[in-house]
C-alpha cells in the first residue's frame, strides 16, 4: 500500500495528523518514564515540558508547510505527474487484457476515422484547383423532355454575349486525334477551348499563355496549341524552348504557346493538348457537344445568375426552331466534376467512420467503467489512507491519457497503412483519389477527439466511484454493482450503431450484387475493344465507311478472330449520343413532343461480334445501303424503343420512323434487338436506335472483336491488321471488355468494401462490448449464482436467466439501431441500385446476424457461470 | 559536560543521519539524536516536527502510519532515494565546514 501515490495535502487533515503524531510522541515518552518507575501523571508533565509548546510547534509546522508549498509547487506537480504516470503504466501492465483491448479498440477507431477523413478530404472536400472555385458553375441545355444536354456553339456564343451576371464563360470539347510529330505517331485526345479558358477558370498556365481572343475566331481559329504537362514531358522533355516549337496534329502544324498543369485533368480528363475552339454562329443549332463553364460575377447570388441564364434560354427557345422547348440549367462545377454520387458516398463514409470512432470510445469507456468497479475497493482504501479525491481523479485521468496516447500511436500507424490500400482499391474510377495522403489535420483532430473521449469517459468512473466510495469500501457483494446501469446503456448504444453500419453495408452489398449480376445485354467475355480514330484531315468522311470496312476485313482475317464489328460508343466509357424520334404515322406537330432516345452508328458486324440478341426482324446486312439509293435508310432499334413506340416488337419491323424533328429524314426499321447497357451499369438505359456507320460515318469508332483466345500475339496481329489496312493510322490500344466492365464496378465495390470493413469492425466492437459486460456481470454475481446453485437451481435456469437479460439488452439496442438506420438510410438512397432502402431481406439478414452474434456473446459467459462450484465461491468470500 | 544548543539547520542533517538506519517514528528519532550525541546535543523535542515537515516538503523523507513497538499508532519516517543522496552531500559539506572552522580556530595567534 505504501506504493500508492496520494500523500495528503489537505491543511486541516494535516494539522489533525500532526496533533496525533505529537500525542503519540508524548505517549511513548510517558511509557518510557513509567517503565522507569515514574508516576504516570508526573511522567506526563515531564514529557510535555521536554517536548515544548505544542501550539507554537503547530504554527511553525504550518509555516514550513505553506512556504514549502509555494516554493515546490511546480516541482511537486511534476513529481506527482511522474508518479501518476509510472503508476498508470504499472497498473496497465498488470492488466494486459484490459490494456490491450482498450488500446486496440481505440486504435481501430482512430485509424479508420483518420484514413477516411484523409481520403474524403482529398476527393470531396479539397477545393478544385481553381481560384474561388465556388463561383464556377457548369451550364447546360435541357431537352424538352427535361434531360441535361451539351450546348451548341451558337447557344454558347449568345450566352457569352448576353449574360451580364457572369464574369466570363468558356466552352470546351474533346475529340480523338492523331499526333504525328514530334516523336512516334499516336492517338491523342484533342481538346478545343474558347479564349479566356484559363482566366474564367481562375488558373495559371504552367508555362506560356492561354489563347488570345483573335486566335479564337469563328471559321479560322489560329494554329496554336497548349500542351498537357504529360505531353510536354514525354514529347519535349519539359524544355522551356518547347514554347514556339510546333506539333503536327491531324495533318496540320500547330505552334505551342503554353502548357497546362496536371491539376486541370479534373476538368479535361486525359486531354493531351488543347487548340482554339473557334465557335461559330453558323454551326447547326442541333449539334450539341460543348461543355460550358461560367464564373458568376462577384456578389451575384447563384439564383440571380441562374435566373438570367434561364431568361436567355427562354429567348432562344422562342427565337429558334431548333431550340424550341429547350431550356437551360446550371450546377456548381464541384458537383459536376466530383460527382454527386461520390460526394454522397464521401459523407456516408465520414458518418460511418464517425460512428466507429464513437463506438470505440464507448467501448473503452465501458472497459474503464468495468475496471473502475472492480477497483472500487482499491480506491476506497486509498481514499481512507488520505488520498484526496483530486488525486484519485488525476490518477484515473492519467491512466486514460496513457491509453489514449498509446491508441493514438497505433491508430496513426493503421491509418498510414490504410490510406495507400484505399488508394489502390479505388484507383482509376474515383477522381482525385490518387492525391489522398494521411491528413495531418485529420490526425490531430482524431487524436484530440480520442484523448477527449477517453478523458471524459475516464471521468465517468471517477464520478461513479465518488458516489459509491462510502458504501462500497471494503467491497460489498450486493447485486447492483456501481456503473452497471451506465454500462448497459453504452452496450445498447453499441448494438444500435452496429445495426446502422450492418444495414448500410447490407444495402450496398445488395446494390453491388445487383450491378454485378446485371445482364449488360451483350457479351464481354472473350471480347476485345480497340478505339480507332479517323480524323477529317486524314480521311474525308465519304471515305470512312470503306476505310472501316477494310479494317474490319483485315482484323477478321487475323487467326483467332471469330467476328468483328464497330460501334461509336466505347462500352462503359460513359460516352453517349442522343436524339429524338417519332413514328411516321403519328408525327407530333412539335419537335418537343418527340421521344428522346440514345443512338449510335454501328457497322453490320457489331451485333454478332458483341453477341446482341435479335428479338424480331433482322440486323443490318453489309449491302444494306449505298449512296443514291431511293430506299429509306434501314435502322435497328432496341426493345425499349420498340416498347415506347409500338405495342409489341414484331409490329416495329418494317415501320417508318422520323429522325429528330417533323422535317427529319425517314427511316425504316429492319429489326429489333435486346436492350444493352453499354453506357453505365447503374443507370437505366434510354431507348436506343442503331444506324449504319456507312450512312453516318462517325470518326471515332471502337472495334469490338470476338476472339477465341487473347494472346499477346493475337493482340499484336490485330494492331498490325489495323495499321496495314489504314496506313498512317496509329496502332490502337487493344483491351478486353471484361476489364472495362470491372472498372465500371469500381465505385460500388469501393463503397461496399470500405463500409463493409467498417461494419465488420463495428460488429466486432459491439460483440466485445456485450461479451465483456456479460462476463463482468457474471463474475460480479458468482456468489449469487453459487447460492442459487447450492439451493438447487438447475444450471439451465441460471443460463436462461442471464441469457434473457442479454436478449432484452440486445433487443432494445437493435430497436433503437433500426430506427436510426431507417432515418439515416435516406443518405444512402442515391447510392443504391436495384434495391430499396426498405429491402426486407437486407433488414432481416442484418438484424438476424446481429441477434445471433449477440446471443453467442451472451451465452459463452453464461455457460461459464453455471460451471461454478458453489463451495469454492462461498469459501472465497 | 555542558550541553550545547543545536545550530540552526543542522537538525535536518541529524534527522537524515538518524533515518539512514531505517524507518523511525518521531519519538525514536528524538531519542536516537540524543543517544548518538551522547546526550550532548539538546533538542527541544517539539522542534523535530517542523524539521520533519521541511524534509518531507523537499521530498527527502516520506512518512506512513504504522504501529510502534509499544503497540501504539505512530507515523514512521524513512529516507527517499533523494534523501539518501542529500544525506551524503550535506554530510560532506558539513565536514568541510567543520574543518574550515577548525583550521581557523587552531591557527597560531598573530598580532593584528
Amino acid at each position: 500500500m505504501s506504493r500508492l501515490p496520494g500523500t495528503p495535502r489537505d491543511p486541516t487533515r494535516e494539522d489533525a495528523e500532526l496533533q496525533e503524531e505529537m500525542e503519540a510522541h508524548l505517549a511513548h515518552r510517558v511509557d518510557d518514564l513509567v517503565a522507569g518507575g515514574m508516576d504516570p501523571e508526573v511522567a506526563r508533565l515531564q514529557a510535555e515540558s521536554e517536548f515544548g509548546d505544542r501550539a507554537r510547534i503547530r504554527r511553525e509546522v504550518a509555516r514550513v508547510r505553506s512556504a514549502g508549498h509555494r516554493k515546490g509547487r511546480i516541482r511537486e506537480t511534476l513529481d506527482a505527474f511522474r508518479q501518476d504516470l509510472a503508476f498508470a503504466a504499472r497498473q496497465l501492465r498488470r492488466a494486459p487484457a484490459f490494456a490491450g483491448t482498450a488500446v486496440s479498440t481505440l486504435a481501430l477507431g482512430i485509424g479508420a476515422a483518420v484514413a477516411i477523413v484523409s481520403v474524403v478530404r482529398a476527393v470531396v472536400l479539397e477545393p478544385l484547383p481553381f481560384h474561388q472555385a465556388d463561383r464556377l458553375v457548369y451550364l447546360e441545355m435541357v431537352t424538352p423532355a427535361g434531360q441535361d444536354f451539351s450546348v451548341s456553339e451558337p447557344a454558347f456564343l449568345e450566352w457569352r454575349e448576353q449574360l451580364e451576371r457572369y464574369d466570363g464563360l468558356t466552352a470546351f470539347s474533346r475529340r480523338g486525334a492523331t499526333l504525328r510529330a514530334p516523336g512516334e505517331p499516336a492517338s491523342v485526345l484533342r481538346g478545343y477551348a474558347s479564349a479566356g479558358f484559363f482566366r474564367v477558370l481562375g488558373m495559371e498556365p504552367l508555362a506560356g499563355r492561354g489563347f488570345h481572343p483573335e486566335e479564337d475566331l469563328p471559321g479560322g481559329p489560329a494554329a496554336v496549341a497548349i500542351l498537357s504537362e504529360a505531353l510536354w514531358e514525354t514529347r519535349f522533355g519539359r524544355r522551356s524552348e518547347a514554347l514556339g516549337e510546333s506539333v503536327e496534329l491531324d495533318g496540320y502544324t500547330f505552334q505551342v504557346v503554353g502548357v497546362f498543369p496536371d491539376e486541370l485533368s479534373v476538368l479535361v480528363g486525359d486531354t493531351d493538348l488543347i487548340t482554339p475552339l473557334g465557335a461559330s454562329l453558323e454551326v447547326d443549332r442541333g449539334e450539341h457537344y460543348l461543355d460550358v463553364v461560367g464564373r458568376m460575377a462577384g456578389g451575384v447570388a447563384p439564383e440571380l445568375a441562374l435566373e438570367e441564364l434561364e431568361g436567355v434560354a427562354a429567348w432562344q427557345s422562342r427565337t429558334y426552331e431548333a431550340d424550341r422547348g429547350w431550356s437551360a440549367r446550371s450546377t456548381p462545377l464541384t458537383e459536376v466534376l466530383i460527382g454527386t454520387a461520390t460526394i454522397r458516398a464521401g459523407w456516408v463514409l465520414l458518418a460511418a467512420a464517425g460512428l466507429l470512432l464513437l463506438m470505440a470510445c464507448v467501448n473503452v469507456s465501458n472497459l474503464l467503467l468495468a475496471r473502475a468497479t472492480t477497483r472500487a475497493r482499491e480506491m476506497g482504501l486509498r481514499a481512507a489512507l488520505g488520498a484526496g479525491t483530486g488525486r484519485i481523479l488525476r490518477q484515473l485521468f492519467t491512466e486514460a491519457g496513457v491509453l489514449a496516447v498509446a491508441a493514438g500511436a497505433v491508430g496513426t500507424a493503421l491509418a498510414a497503412l490504410a490510406v495507400p490500400a484505399i488508394r489502390e482499391l479505388g484507383a482509376g474510377r474515383i477522381p482525385r483519389l490518387s492525391e489522398a495522403a494521411v491528413d495531418p489535420g485529420a490526425l490531430g483532430a482524431a487524436l484530440a477527439l480520442a484523448a477527449l473521449a477517453t478523458l471524459l469517459f475516464g471521468w465517468v468512473p471517477a464520478l461513479v466511484l465518488r458516489r459509491d466510495r462510502l458504501v462500497e469500501t471494503g467491497g460489498s457483494r450486493g447485486g447492483g454493482t456501481p456503473g452497471t446501469g451506465l454500462r448497459r446503456v453504452l452496450v445498447m448504444a453499441q448494438i444500435a450503431v452496429s445495426v446502422v453500419l450492418l444495414l448500410g453495408t447490407g444495402l450496398l452489398f445488395r446494390t453491388f450484387l445487383h450491378l454485378n449480376g446485371i445482364g449488360v445485354g451483350f457479351e464481354t467475355e472473350g471480347r476485345l475493344a480497340a478505339q480507332l480514330s479517323m480524323p477529317d484531315q486524314s480521311w474525308h468522311w465519304s471515305e470512312r465507311g470503306a476505310l472501316l470496312a477494310g479494317i474490319e476485313e483485315a482484323v477478321a482475317a487475323v487467326p483467332g478472330v471469330e467476328a468483328v464489328g464497330a460501334t461509336a460508343v466505347d462500352p462503359f466509357s460513359g460516352m453517349a449520343l442522343a436524339n429524338f424520334v417519332a413514328r411516321n404515322d403519328r408525327v407530333p406537330e412539335e419537335a418537343a413532343l418527340f421521344t428522346p432516345m440514345g443512338w449510335r452508328p454501328v457497322t453490320p458486324g457489331f451485333f454478332q461480334a458483341a453477341g446482341v440478341e435479335v428479338v424480331a426482324g433482322e440486323t443490318f446486312r453489309a449491302s444494306d445501303w449505298t449512296p443514291n439509293d431511293d430506299e429509306l435508310a434501314p435502322v435497328v432499334i432496341d426493345r425499349r424503343l420498340a416498347d415506347a413506340l409500338f405495342d409489341e416488337p414484331a409490329q416495329a419491323v418494317g415501320a417508318v420512323l422520323v429522325w429528330g424533328d417533323p422535317q427529319g429524314s425517314r427511316l425504316r426499321v429492319a429489326g429489333v434487338v435486346e436492350t444493352i447497357r453499354d453506357v453505365s451499369l447503374a443507370e437505366e438505359p434510354t431507348p436506343l436506335m442503331y444506324r449504319l456507320h456507312q450512312q453516318i460515318p462517325w470518326a471515332a469508332m471502337t472495334l469490338v472483336i470476338h476472339t477465341r483466345t487473347a494472346s499477346p500475339a493475337l493482340v499484336q496481329g490485330i494492331r498490325e491488321a489495323v495499321t496495314g489496312a489504314a496506313p498512317g493510322m496509329p496502332a490502337p490500344e487493344v483491351r478486353p471488355l471484361d476489364a472495362s466492365l470491372e472498372r465500371a464496378l469500381a465505385q460500388p465495390r469501393f463503397n461496399l468494401l470500405v463500409l463493409g470493413s467498417f461494419a465488420a469492425m463495428g460488429l466486432l466492437l459491439a460483440v466485445v462490448g456485450l461479451y465483456g459486460l456479460t462476463a463482468f456481470e457474471v463474475r460480479q454475481r458468482f456468489r449469487e449464482i453459487g447460492i442459487r446453485l447450492s439451493l438447487g437451481a438447475r444450471p439451465e435456469e441460471i443460463r436462461g436467466m442471464i441469457l434473457r437479460e442479454r436478449i432484452a439488452l440486445a433487443g432494445v439496442g437493435m430497436a433503437v439501431g433500426a430506427a436510426l438506420a431507417w432515418a439515416g438510410s435516406g443518405l444512402l438512397e442515391s447510392l443504391l441500385h436495384g434495391v430499396g432502402r426498405a429491402d426486407p431481406l437486407t433488414w432481416a439478414a442484418s438484424l438476424a446476424l446481429l441477434a445471433v452474434t449477440a446471443g453467442v456473446a451472451g451465452w459463452l459467459p453464461a455457460r461459464r457461470a453455471t460451471r461454478v462450484d458453489p463451495r469454492e465461491v462461498l469459501n472465497a468470500e | 559536560m555542558t550541553r550545547m544548543d543545536l545550530l540552526q539547520g543542522t537538525l535536518d542533517l541529524l534527522v537524515l543521519r538518524t533515518l539512514a538506519g531505517g524507518p523511525r517514528h518521531g519519538y525514536q528519532i528524538a531519542r536516537a539524536i540524543k543517544a548518538l550525541s551522547s546526550e550532548v546535543l539538546q533538542v527541544e523535542e517539539g522542534a523535530l516536527y517542523p524539521a520533519l515537515h521541511r524534509l518531507r516538503g523537499k521530498g527527502w523523507i516520506q512518512g506512513d502510519w504504522g504501529v510502534s513497538e509499544n503497540n501504539r499508532r505512530a507515523k514512521f519516517y524513512e529516507l527517499t532515494p533523494a534523501g539518501r543522496e542529500a544525506l551524503r552531500t550535506e554530510s560532506e559539506s558539513w565536514t568541510r565546514y567543520v574543518q574550515a572552522v577548525g583550521q581557523v580556530l587552531e591557527a597560531p595567534e598573530e598580532a593584528s
